[in-house]
């Protein structure tokens, strides 16, 4: 058996060499003494190619049967891989067989059984095309890797199949030669890993701070108490899988960038890579324990309420925007109508008319953001002045006979009055109107006397005048006496219309051809006083006897004054109503004034002088008198302008006004400050309540990162600003209508 | 040239209201005082005279009423009406004839004196 044994081993080193022959250069040849034998092949190294020998020499049997407990009848055995480990018993035992001619000089083994070198090859286990794992076999006490055991007949060794790093749930597969005979493993792997001993089966979490700008992302990360942390290479086996029910609208975990890292010795730390808003699920196996994970990413709560102001915010600008315009358009066809209204019955009265214009232009004006509802009121309190006064003094003068230079004088006083354009000359208007509204009444009989009067002085003044050109020896004693007679005519003409005025049983009134012959008596009066200068000749003072007087020219209109203007004029403007700031809206008197040397500037006589007034460029205010009130339209939004008057006489600027003045928008909004603060303060209530509504109702436990998510909330504050406060103004508006309405009934 | 009874036009307001029209010669003074035009023309009267002047007026005015009154135009007078009477040649020549009736007269009256 021995020399068997000896024959066997000789082989197995022949076979030995023949498979790892020397290197060419270094290998030691047999010739050289101090060559040293070539190492062994390692035996522990499990893909080896040594072990290839030792599959030969492990395919040799022995001359007993090596019995290996395990394997069925098929040389199948089936062993177990735990947590990616295997250790199992590998049991050998030799069994009896046919006694054999003992060999020569085998007497001393007589005794006892010979042993048998038994040659054991192990295999790496293989699973498909993934790596391989080593297998190797020990002895009990796990020092030796034995490539061989000595086992006599009826003997039994035992030996340890070791292997580790099974990291597959899934059934190895690996051979075992034992004395020539091959075994087929199957190596179920049940556990590969070494667990940890997660303390938690479930991870639950909600944040709710993920951007809503920028970076939408937000990484998340637990820490997992387990019993044991630390594991061997230190990297954890982390594998991602769908969940076994998904919530509706829930996303998957993502499969990469999930780490896990130790934290301390009883705890991991699994880490999630930069997630978008929105519901993650799925199961993160660490180390093979699962863990089902329920993530839930939300944006912070603010952009619920900013959606939610922002869809109110847009539904009352909506809102806000569709009642202007409306208004807006209401408003200015109802300023069209009123003007076009008016424009059939324009005042003729300068001040009235521009008091008129005035109110449109506020009105105008005020049909602006915080303006509209002013506009029907400004409208209804817009009512022309009527002046019956002025129709009875046109009527007069149409019909009443007059002498045509009193009739001038008349009127150019009304003229005046007529072209008059500021509110500080209301009274003068009212006054003049009313005196010459009395005199027409009395068929301008008092006044009629008056210019009576100055007539009559002034034939007197004239008469005096020429009493020594007109006597002798500057002319002859006949047309001395002529003249005389011409005066003493005179006289009685005018002493005769002024007893048919103001006579105790006289008309009041002059024939038509009467009044037109008084009308001739100036003209005359002045032809003689320039004939005294000149010759005298009989036919005109035959004439003025003979009261052929001749037509007097053609009735000049009543002209403004041709009185010059001082050489420097300013335009003082001052308000008309209260306060002393100049501001839209508001009335603002202006007047020309001459501006002295000093700078100090002084009122001008403001009679006669007709002046053209503009506002802003060529719009044309007032055909106007000396001052001018005037109402700037602008409703600029919280800042002053620069406006503009100018001052015309015939065609040529007099002087010019720009100042800046104050807004009409801040006043209406001081005006309408607790309305204004009122509604926002509802609107940002109803803003508020839709807002906690929508936190509470949907976004509470809800992911939110989808459109719908931000639609939502947007229409929720869209909504809510229509109904609570678009239908709630409503409402307290037919409220306030319905109690108004009743208040006025009751009063009835 | 005085004349002692006066001339036929210089009776007194109240007497010629009384028998003429009211405010004749205030109203139409001027109209008379034209339609004596024609009389200047008659030999031997010179109306630049103040005396003789203001009788041929008198003389005119009072025909003139008289023609007014007597057509029965007194309702509706008026300047137009009034020259188209004066106007008339038969007046103005019944008008010339008083008046140098008067004239004569005065001058008589003056020879009888002087």
């Amino acid at each position: 058996m021995a020399i068997l044994c000896v024959l066997v081993a000789a082989v197995a080193v022949r076979w030995a060499r023949r498979w790892w022959p020397p290197a060419s250069v270094a290998a030691p040849s047999a010739c050289d003494p101090l060559a040293s034998p070539p190492p062994p092949p390692p035996i522990s190294a499990p893909v080896a190619p040594p072990a290839i020998p030792l599959l030969e020499a492990a395919r040799k049997a022995v001359s007993f049967p090596v019995k290996l407990e395990g394997p069925d009848a098929a040389h199948q055995w089936t062993i177990e891989a735990v947590h990616g480990v295997v250790d199992e018993a590998v049991v050998l035992t030799g069994g009896q067989t046919s006694k054999p001619p003992p060999a020569a000089g085998a007497v001393a083994d007589s005794t006892a059984p010979s042993k048998a070198t038994v040659a054991l090859y192990v295999t790496p286990a293989q699973l498909g095309a993934d790596a391989t794992v080593p297998l190797h076999l020990e002895t009990v006490d796990g020092s030796v890797v034995p490539e061989s055991v000595a086992l006599a007949p009826g003997d039994q060794t035992v030996l340890r199949l070791r292997g580790s790093g099974f990291s597959r749930v899934d059934t190895y597969r690996a051979t075992l030669t034992v004395a020539g005979t091959i075994y087929a493993l199957r190596i179920r792997s049940t556990s590969p890993y070494r667990p940890l001993g997660l303390r938690a089966a479930e991870l639950q979490a909600t944040r709710s701070d993920v951007p809503v700008f920028g970076e939408r992302r937000v990484s998340f990360s637990a820490v997992i108490p387990a019993d044991s942390a630390t594991i061997a290479g230190g990297a954890y086996h982390v594998a991602v899988k769908p969940p076994e029910h998904g919530a509706v609208g829930a996303q998957r975990l993502p499969v990469c960038g999930v780490r896990v890292e130790p934290a301390g010795e009883h705890a991991v730390t699994l880490s999630f890579p930069p997630l978008e808003a929105g519901q993650y699920q799925g199961i993160v196996e660490i180390q093979g324990e699962p863990l089902v994970v329920d993530l839930t990413l939300k944006n912070g709560w603010a952009i619920v309420v900013v959606l939610v102001a922002f869809g109110g915010a847009l539904s009352f600008a909506g809102r806000g925007w569709l009642n202007y315009r409306l208004a807006k358009e209401r408003n200015e066809n109802a300023i069209r109508a009123a003007e076009n209204k008016y424009e059939k019955m324009k005042s003729a009265i300068g001040w009235d008319d521009l008091q008129v214009r005035n109110a449109f232009r506020r009105a105008r004006g005020s049909n602006a953001v915080l303006g509209l509802e002013d506009v029907d009121a400004l409208l209804a309190d817009i009512t022309p002045r009527t002046r019956p006064e002025l129709k009875l003094i046109q009527d007069a003068l149409d019909k009443v006979s007059l002498p045509e230079p009193f009739k001038n004088q008349v009127r150019q006083r009304l003229t005046r009055l007529l072209r008059l354009s500021s509110r500080s000359d209301e009274d003068a208007i009212a006054r003049g109107l009313a005196m010459l509204a009395d005199e027409a009444q009395r068929q301008f009989a008092p006044p009629l006397v008056t210019w009576l009067d100055d007539l009559k002085n002034r034939v007197t003044e004239v008469d005096g005048r020429t009493q020594h050109g007109l006597e002798p020896p500057n002319v002859s004693a006949l047309e001395a006496r002529r003249a005389k007679a011409c005066f003493l005519l005179l006289h009685e003409l005018v002493a005769d219309a002024r007893k048919l005025l103001v006579g105790d049983d006289s008309a009041g009134t002059l024939d038509p051809r009467h009044a037109e012959f008084l009308a001739r008596i100036d003209p005359a009066l002045a032809a003689v006083e320039k004939m005294t200068d000149k010759n005298i000749s009989r036919d005109p003072l035959v004439d003025f006897l003979h009261c052929k007087l001749p037509p007097a020219d053609a009735a000049t209109p009543a002209s403004p004054s041709s009185k010059p203007f001082p050489a420097e004029l300013g335009i003082r403007a001052t308000p008309a109503a209260f306060g002393t700031e100049l501001r839209a809206h508001e009335e603002i008197d202006f007047q020309l004034v001459e501006v002295a040397p000093d700078r100090q500037t002084r009122d001008i006589d403001p009679e006669d002088h007709e002046l053209t007034w503009r506002a802003n460029g060529n719009v044309e205010v007032a055909k106007g008198g000396m001052r001018m009130t005037y109402v700037f339209q602008s409703w600029s939004l919280g800042r002053t302008r620069r406006q503009r008057v100018e001052a015309f006489a015939n065609g040529k600027q007099l002087a010019i006004w720009q100042e800046p003045i104050r807004d009409a928008w801040s006043l209406a909004l001081r005006e309408r400050r607790a309305t204004v603060v009122a509604r926002f303060g509802v609107t940002l209530l109803g803003i508020a309540i839709a807002s906690a509504a929508a936190v509470a109702l949907y976004w509470t436990n809800k992911p939110f990162g989808s459109i719908t998510d931000y639609m939502t909330p947007f229409s929720i504050g869209f909504g809510a600003d229509l109904t609570v406060v678009g239908a709630g103004t409503k409402l307290l508006d037919s409220l306030l209508g319905a109690l108004r309405r009743r208040g006025l009934g009751e009063e009835r | 040239m005085s004349n002692p009874s006066g001339p036929p036009g210089t009776t007194s307001t109240d007497e010629r209201q009384s028998r003429g029209i009211p405010l004749f010669d205030e109203r139409f003074r001027w109209v008379l005082r034209r339609a004596l035009a024609p009389l200047r023309e008659l030999p031997g009267v010179d109306l630049d005279e103040p005396e003789q002047m203001a009788a041929a007026y008198g003389i005119l005015s009072h025909l003139v009423q008289q023609a007014i009154q007597e057509r029965r135009l007194t309702g509706k007078l008026d300047a137009a009406t009034v020259a188209a009477v004066a106007a008339d040649e038969v007046l103005i020549s019944t008008a010339g004839r008083v008046l140098l009736s008067w004239l004569h007269d005065a001058q008589d009256l003056e020879g009888g004196s002087g």
